[in-house]
């Protein structure tokens, strides 16, 4: 019934709000957020000595989930990643300056956003999800990640947060391009792995 | 009803976000006497040669069919080998290209056709 060249074609629209039950829209909501806040964690007793600054790593896991959220549930995704987000930034800055938190949780949720709405203007108006290819995520992979750096950077410099914005937006960049390929490669392998092997004709 | 419908959207997303990751790039690679084994390999299919296990496995004079038929096993395990029974004698099994053999000499062509250029 379901999958490529299924005539039930799902068009994939990242600006169209999900008509979903409360209680699926909470799902979605708590498991993204808590996704986020458990990658984040994880990235930081992993990569604690990758760390470029003090919001900036060379490999940044959870931003992965930000593409794969936004994808999947447009934009439930993107409110999870914010709410996230703003979880982790007051865990590592504290509440005193919430504007500040808000506006790095905001970017956060939205450059992915603004990402796969750039891709889609590209592959056509809406993208069908059913026609997703490696290379296509790859792609996205690439400009999510350069557009939340771009982004959060911008905002660090603007409000003075940062001395060294070119090699801090290339940091961060560099980071969640990582992040981001060693988790869908980290998910390739745990499917090839779980993929039975061919039982016909052993050499 | 909607509601079903907006959760079977967001699983055929995931089905399908989970067949474009199965279909992420990796790099083949190939050890030098498993690249010696491929390119014997081509040379033979080239000519139209049909080659069972057996022959390819003194396809290199100086490597010991063992380590040529460990070669044969690590190929097929990486999909750049395929085997394929005969038809009429079950016992005999040819060892075939796959889509991503013929991707992996592409490959090398392309870069010998760039190389070419002034």
């Amino acid at each position: 019934m379901f999958g490529r060249g299924s005539a039930a074609i799902i068009v994939f629209n990242p600006l169209a709000v999900p008509n979903l039950s409360v209680r699926a829209f909470l799902v979605q909501l708590s498991v993204i957020t808590g996704l986020w806040i458990g990658l984040y964690a994880l990235n930081g007793w992993l990569f604690e000595r990758l760390a470029f600054s003090e919001q900036v790593s060379w490999v940044f896991l959870p931003a992965a989930l930000r593409m794969i959220a936004v994808l999947l549930a447009g934009w439930v995704g993107a409110l999870g990643i914010f709410l996230g987000t703003l979880a982790t930034c007051i865990y590592l800055l504290g509440s005193n300056d919430p504007y500040n938190i808000l506006i790095i949780a905001g970017i956060s949720a939205l450059a992915p956003t603004a990402a796969l709405m750039v891709c889609t203007s590209f592959w056509g108006a809406q993208i069908n999800l059913a026609g997703l290819s490696a290379t296509n995520l790859l792609v996205l992979s690439t400009v999510a990640a350069g557009f939340t750096a771009i982004m959060h950077n911008a905002y660090f410099m603007l409000s003075g947060k940062v001395d060294a914005v070119a090699s801090s937006t290339g940091a961060m960049f560099v980071g969640d391009l990582i992040g981001t390929l060693i988790v869908l490669y980290g998910a390739k392998w745990v499917l090839h792995a779980l993929v039975p092997k061919s039982a016909t004709g052993a050499a | 009803m909607k509601n079903d419908s907006q959760a079977s959207a967001t699983y055929v997303r995931f089905l399908n976000l989970i067949q474009a990751i199965r279909e992420l790039p990796t790099f083949p690679q190939v050890d030098p006497v498993e690249e010696r084994l491929l390119n014997a390999l081509a040379a033979a299919w080239h000519n139209n040669h049909r080659v069972t296990v057996l022959e390819a496995m003194k396809l290199a004079v100086d490597v010991s069919p063992t380590t040529l038929h460990r070669r044969l096993k690590t190929l097929r395990k990486k999909g750049l080998l395929a085997l394929k029974v005969d038809e009429t004698d079950t016992r005999v099994k040819y060892v075939v290209a796959t889509e991503k053999t013929d991707a992996y000499f592409a490959a090398f062509g392309k870069c010998l056709a760039e190389a070419r250029q002034p």
